[in-house]
Parts: C-alpha cells; structure tokens; sequence
C-alpha cells in the first residue's frame, strides 16, 4: 500500500516535478490517478506545490545602497594587507639570500 | 585596467572572470560581486535575517573567493564554488549564534535602563498588507524551525533556483538524498505553518 511518500524514491521524484509542474501530459495524468487513490500522496503533492510557490513567491532581499562602498573598502584593505604579505616574503627571501 | 578591458571582463562568462582574477586582473573581483551580491545575499539572508549581518557575511564570502581564488578548478561551476563556500560560512555563524541563544539575559529590574523595549509602528497596515506581511514572517519563521539539512535544500532549490545537481555539489551528498531533503522539507514546512500559509497569500 502507497502510504508513505518519503520512503519511496519513485514517489518523491513524482511529487517533486509535480510541485514544479514538470510533469508531462502522460505521467500528469498517471499521477492524478494515483494522487485520487491515496490521501497520503495527494496530501504530500498539495502541500509541495503549494510551499514551492509561496517559496518562490518570497520577497527578494538585495544589498544596500551601501553595499559597494563598504565591500570596496574592505577589499582595498584585503590587497594591502596582501601586498604586505608579499612584501615581507621578499624581504625574508633577500635577508636569506644575503646570508 | 582599461575601460574597454572591464567592459570586456563584462561578457566574460562567471568562469573566465574568475581565470582573469587568479591570472592577477583585480578589476574582475569587482565583476564577480556585482554578478553574485544580491544572489548571495538572498541566500544568505534566510540564515542571519538581519541585514547588517547578512552584508557581513556576503562580504566575508566574497573575501574568501578572493583569498581561495587560486584553489578553484574550472571543473566546477564558479556560482556552485561560491554558494559553498556561502554555506559553509553561514553554518558556522548559524551554529555561533545557536549557541549564544543558550545563554539567557534576565531583565534586571533595579536599574530603569534594563527594560523591554516597546516598538511603536507608526504605519497602520491594511487588512490584505498585514496579512501578507505576516505570512511573509511566518514562512520566513517555519524556515528557522526546519531541520538544517532540509532547510539548506529548500532555500538553495526553491529561494536560489538551483538545480538538483549543483545542490548535491554545494551539499555534498548524494542527488537522491538532495530530491529526498527537498520533498521532506517542504512537507514540514507545510506541518509547520498549518494552513495559515498558502501561495495565494503571498
């Protein structure tokens, strides 16, 4: 008995291209079938929809204004503290090979 | 670095910007931020929901994709790279701030200063806006509830569109087990929320 959804691999591929309508004509029909038949399934299919689309129906949250002033600056700091980095290797090197 | 060199670096696929960066042209990192700031923000954002923190943590992310440029193999998609390395940073900020939750602050009630704040909305929201409002926050809610594992599949297929495959890569684990987490994460998200959520809603 189809009762539960998460344990079968096939079911869960189903239920997932459902939710995402991704289902052809045939296997849509096929899973409306299926979906009348077993309350646990039709449940599982609703429910991915519809979290699928409120999900995707969420609000976009960007960056401020700020953003690239501050990533800018950060990023300015990273190549100095690179340069120093590289600097001081250098210094090393030579201090070695004056030995 | 030439106008037209940037603007070239601009029709770069993610890929060839990021052989520009590791071959020394500083100009693409700005490329590759411009092209990932508010993705990963919108990513990352569903961990910190706080947007100073979350600006801190893209930030740190794209300094690391700096600092481990010269680690990164074509073999990969650059975007999969990055989320990684996104993910990877918000779990550690997300166990952090786990932790700093055990620890309760009681109100001390000699000193005047140690009271609850009381926040005062100026704006009356309407019947429909409230409730949008409000089922925005729930499901933003139900996500904070979710089991890690389940939530990360969910925010990375269903917030961030990506595919099965690139999810099993930034996850590290198995496609099946991905399409599993998906299917399980959304039924719990519905169990959470009840019916008090709905797409129409939002």
């Amino acid at each position: 008995m189809l009762t539960k959804p998460e344990k079968s691999t096939l079911l869960t591929e189903f239920i997932l291209d459902y939710s995402e309508n991704k289902l052809t004509g045939p296997e849509l029909s096929a899973f409306k079938e299926l979906m009348n038949s077993s309350k646990v399934i039709c449940t599982a299919a609703v429910n991915g929809k519809n979290i699928r689309r409120a999900m995707a129906a969420l609000p976009k949250r960007k960056v401020s204004k700020r953003f690239d002033q501050k990533m800018a600056a950060k990023f300015a700091m990273e190549l100095e503290r690179e340069t120093a980095e590289n600097n001081a290797k250098r210094v090393g090197d030579r201090s070695i090979f004056t030995i | 670095m030439k106008a037209s060199k940037v603007s070239d670096l601009r029709q770069m696929s993610d890929e060839d910007v990021m052989e520009q960066l590791q071959s020394g042209v500083v100009e693409a990192f700005d490329i590759i931020v411009q092209r990932y700031k508010d993705r990963l923000h919108n990513f990352l954002y569903r961990y910190t929901h706080n947007h100073e923190d979350c600006e801190d943590l893209v930030q740190e992310t794209f300094l690391r994709v700096y600092r481990s440029r010269q680690s990164y193999e074509r073999i990969a998609k650059l975007s999969t790279w990055m989320y990684t390395i996104a993910l990877n940073l918000a779990k550690s900020m997300y166990k952090k701030k786990q932790r700093m939750s055990l620890i309760s602050i009681h109100a001390d009630e000699s000193d005047p200063d140690d009271r609850e704040m009381q926040i005062t909305d100026t704006v009356i929201l309407q019947d429909d806006e409230l409730h949008l409002k409000m089922s925005v926050q729930e499901l933003e809610r139900a996500l904070q509830e979710l089991n890690e594992d389940f939530r990360e599949a969910v925010i990375l297929r269903d917030i961030q569109q990506l595919t099965y495959e690139e999810i099993a890569e930034i996850t590290d684990t198995a496609m099946g087990t991905v399409k599993s987490r998906i299917n399980r994460g959304r039924q719990q998200l519905q169990e959470i929320i009840g019916s008090y959520v709905n797409s129409e809603t939002i």
